[in-house]
């Protein structure tokens, strides 16, 4: 299929588009701040792909690389639009929820408390939590220092677990 | 979590489709097509531009070139004469003497020259005057020849003038000797000596450090008229951006077949033109070209359907019965289809070019023709007019191509001048299949460095 898309097979093109392009729009979701500008990204990333497809090397999934590239669009967009970043102490950093408390949800619960989350702790937590990139790495990509990026993550990580407690709090109710 | 959000599917609206991002593909891909090669010529311009400044600031500058040669300080007027002095008399100057070959201009910078190497002293000619009325002063049209040049000689140095009886005096200057001496001269040697009967010029000429300013000066050159129409190069360099368009509209309901679409074209071009005179220019050079279009094409045709209609009559006399009724009409349906259509034509040629300057109240225009005959270099897509559109051959094809612009030429800087240009261009190519020639004319704009050497 990808040697099917670089020489340009618009059938190779079309299937690339079919299998992955819900998946990259629920990354765009993530650290888009509505569904136009998702979809913008979406498009904007596959013709990033389509175009740079030669250059992918295989040492990795083309999913994962996919998902790279549609990452690194989604952080300059966010990079232009210039986001102060916030910084707190390392004691701060260590509170937060634990993995385990989104076990009991939805995921489409998780993904809208992930969509609610400020922008600068959405993009750090969706690097870190769910991308599995480094707080250093992620303080590369976005410009930021590497404190700035665990404290985003922090305070991420409070809110969430504030927005788990009232679900888990509605759902006992109810 | 993560593995439930990296597996999550999200759904988007309509408007984000597969063939939505090819299309913002195709637009990407086309605004470069247009953008990088303007802004690379646009770049290269200016860089030659740069070098162009740069080397007249450092080398043809006056006040970073203050001494000059020996050779360009000489001024030797059309009519200069050799002169016949008396070999035997000697110019004293101090403790230098000046030779016997003072007997012309040309023997007196030789002098210098001479004294310069032999003698480690600087017998520079400083001054050449003269105060006969009967005398005509040659013009000196260049602004290049310099009327003064700088004895670059020490600030200790002594001046000596050799005053004669004659109209004509010569004053010369010597790095050493602080001493002054007037030594005259017969009339008739003097004359002689400063050779041009037509009168002379006031002329200052001189060198700073004759070791390192010395240069030969070979035989005849002062022989030779200076003639200032020399330094006026007639040779010039072009380089031209050029862009254009053309919409294809149909919308006549009685075609069969329509097409909406845009041309574009992107032509850059590097000419050496010469200037013939009476503001005309010609010359030649080499030159590439796309050409490109897109849009829709759209069919409608009628076709005749037929529809059958059945009906059951019930006949209700005994025995009652039923009859099967068939009703046939033809109706005609107007039947639409649509597709896309583009094309790609990338050429190369050898243009030849035709330029007229003139000028318009205070402002300077220029008028250019040029043919372009060339080929393709590569070629894709269906070539489209108003009512139809064909496969592009893949092989190579002539082209041909004339422009006809003009515009204001704006002067930037010396020698550089920039000539903005609205333009019209015919564009065709043979197409060998058909057998016929296919053209379109673009109207646009362009951009033009004009460079005199």
């Amino acid at each position: 299929m990808v040697d099917g898309c670089i020489r340009e097979d618009r059938i190779c093109q079309r299937e690339l588009w079919n299998r992955y392009s819900k998946k990259i729009m629920s990354l765009c979701l993530r650290y888009c701040n509505s569904q136009e500008e998702a979809e913008d990204a979406l498009m904007e990333a596959y013709v990033k792909i389509y175009d740079n497809l030669a250059k992918f090397r295989f040492q990795s999934s083309l999913e994962t690389w996919m998902r790279r590239v549609a990452v690194n669009l989604c952080i300059n967009k966010i990079r232009a639009r210039k986001h102060i970043w916030s910084s707190i102490t390392e004691d701060e950093y260590r509170l937060g929820y634990t993995d385990d408390a989104f076990d009991n949800l939805q995921v489409d619960q998780i993904m809208k408390m992930v969509e609610a989350l400020p922008v600068g702790y959405r993009t750090v937590f969706n690097l870190y939590a769910i991308e599995g990139y480094s707080h250093k790495d992620i303080a590369d990509m976005l410009g930021i220092d590497e404190g700035t990026s665990r404290s985003q993550f922090s305070k991420a990580r409070k809110v969430l677990q504030q927005s788990i407690d009232k679900a888990e709090g509605g759902s006992l109710a109810s | 979590m993560r593995n439930k959000l990296h597996d999550l599917e999200s759904p988007f609206n309509d408007r984000v489709s597969f063939e939505a991002v090819m299309e913002k593909r195709k637009r990407k891909k086309r605004r470069a097509i247009f953008w990088i090669p303007t802004f690379a010529v646009v770049a290269g311009l200016f860089v030659v531009g740069g070098l162009g400044m740069l080397w007249v600031s450092t080398d043809q500058s006056p006040e970073k070139a203050p001494q000059m040669a020996f050779s360009k300080s000489v001024y030797k007027p059309k009519f200069a004469q050799k002169g016949t002095l008396d070999k035997t008399q000697t110019l004293t100057l101090g403790s230098a003497s000046v030779s016997p070959e003072i007997g012309s201009t040309e023997s007196a910078v030789s002098l210098a020259r001479k004294r310069a190497l032999s003698s480690r002293r600087v017998v520079t000619v400083s001054k050449i005057e003269t105060a006969s009325p009967g005398f005509e002063i040659p013009e000196i049209a260049s602004p290049e020849m310099p009327k003064s040049i700088e004895s670059g000689t020490n600030s200790s140095l002594s001046r000596f003038m050799a005053k004669a009886e004659s109209p004509v005096s010569l004053v010369v200057s010597t790095a050493e000797s602080p001493l002054v001496n007037q030594t005259n001269l017969s009339e008739a040697a003097h004359q002689d000596m400063l050779c041009d009967p037509q009168g002379l010029k006031l002329v200052e000429i001189g060198v700073s450090d004759p070791e390192k300013t010395y240069v030969e000066i070979p035989e005849g050159e002062y022989e030779r008229s200076w003639d200032p129409e020399l330094l006026k190069s007639k040779w010039y360099a072009e380089m031209s951006a050029t862009t254009g368009s053309k919409v294809v509209i149909n919308f006549n309901e009685d075609d069969r077949l329509s097409v909406l679409g845009n041309m574009y074209h992107a032509n850059y071009h590097g000419l050496i033109l010469k200037d013939v005179g009476s503001g005309f220019m010609v010359g030649g050079g080499f030159s590439y070209g796309e050409w490109i279009g897109n849009g829709e094409w759209r069919t409608r045709e009628f076709e005749e359907r037929m529809e059958i209609d059945t009906y059951d009559v019930v006949v209700m006399i005994p025995p009652v019965q039923s009859v099967r009724v068939y009703d046939t009409t033809y109706n005609q349906v107007r039947v639409e289809e649509m597709g896309k259509i583009n094309y790609r034509i990338n050429k190369i040629a050898i243009p030849i070019a035709l330029r007229y300057n003139f000028m318009l109240g205070k402002m300077a225009w220029r008028v250019g023709a040029q043919v372009n005959p060339g080929m393709t270099l590569k070629t894709s897509g269906d070539f489209f007019g108003k009512t139809e559109f064909m496969p592009i051959q893949q092989q190579r094809m002539f082209t041909l191509d004339m422009k006809l612009a003009t515009g204001p030429a704006i002067s930037v800087y010396k020698d550089w001048i920039l000539i903005l240009e609205p333009n019209m261009m015919y564009q065709t190519f043979n197409d060998q299949v058909a057998k016929k020639t296919r053209g379109k004319t673009l109207t646009g704009f362009g951009v033009s460095v004009l460079h005199r050497f």
